[in-house]
């Protein structure tokens, strides 16, 4: 991962001092696949808007390429851009609702004919609100640290933890009731 | 929550992820989009202000309309020559501000590090 870290510090430094076109190429070829992951899970699978958002992504990333210092990874740096892209769409898309709306998904307890085989872990994230599913998608699925979480979502590291420790307590809840059948489909977890 | 909680529903939530997704022509149709860097803006724009400023100043230091406004400005009287100067300056800094929004707008991400 240092290794990884210091093939991209060097393709940085190459397209911010010569303009280098190749070098950004191969960030992007580096990178496209974990940045377009991250926006179809924010965008709940919609694979052409997420997309739509990661060539933004990658475009924002080039021209403000003159401001990446290497405080953080190079990584880290672009899924900030990328949440940050997403927010913007989602602002144009839901209108007067705050950057982290909790009012947009409340949580509610799922009514218990619903819990059945037909709801999975998808489903069930869908019901935290939606500052918990960006804080568990950055944390858990996408593998970042907590202070790397809250520099992408631009939040205090307390509220980060918080969010992820409620998130998991609520997912926990959720899923509880259907564990048996979570079991039945995928033997190894437990 | 016990730890041994917190650990299964995050092996639910990695299995449920379906990783990085691939290349599939994406990085090259970006390439193809990507805009031409602007030459480095801040020297040049800073180098542009002051050639104008200056070119301004030989311009207009003759006209003896531009002083007497100038100087009745300075001593803070009103007068007829101190009307056109406060136009053009009032034009100027609208003009100024016109062009800041309209660069800002085509740059609105500011939150970038």
């Amino acid at each position: 991962m240092r290794d990884a870290g210091h093939l991209d510090q060097a393709l940085v430094v190459r397209a911010q001092t010569g303009n280098d076109r190749r070098a950004f190429e191969e960030l992007v070829r580096r990178h496209q696949g974990m940045i377009r992951a991250q926006l179809r899970r924010l965008m709940h699978g919609d694979e052409a808007a997420a997309d739509d958002l990661a060539q933004e992504t990658f475009v924002l990333a080039w021209r403000k390429l003159d401001q990446f210092r290497g405080d953080a990874r190079f990584s880290t740096w672009l899924y900030r851009i990328g949440y940050s892209c997403f927010l913007q769409s989602r602002r144009k898309r839901v209108d007067g609702v705050g950057t982290h709306g909790d009012a947009v998904a409340e949580f509610e307890p799922a009514p218990s004919h619903a819990i059945d085989l037909r709801i999975d872990i998808e489903s069930a994230m869908q019901r935290l609100p939606i500052a918990e599913q960006a804080v568990l998608l950055h944390c858990v699925q996408l593998g970042l640290s907590h202070e790397e979480a809250a520099y992408v979502l631009t939040m205090p590291l307390g509220t980060v933890k918080s969010h992820a420790a409620r998130g998991k307590a609520r997912l926990r809840a959720l899923l509880a009731d259907w564990q048996p059948t979570v079991k039945e489909e995928k033997p190894n977890v437990g | 929550m016990s730890a041994e909680a917190d650990d299964a529903i995050d092996t639910l939530l990695r299995l449920s992820f379906d990783g990085s997704v691939e290349d599939g022509g994406f990085t090259d149709h970006v390439m193809r989009t990507l805009p031409r860097r602007r030459p480095q803006g801040a020297w040049f724009s800073f180098a542009g202000m002051i050639a104008g400023a200056v070119s301004c100043w030989l311009a207009m230091r003759s006209s003896p309309i531009v002083l007497a406004g100038w100087k009745n400005w300075v001593g803070g009287d009103s007068s007829v020559p101190l009307t056109p100067l406060l136009i053009v300056v009032l034009g100027l800094s609208v003009l100024g501000l016109i062009w800041a929004i309209s660069e800002s707008m085509g740059d609105d991400r500011e939150m970038l590090t």
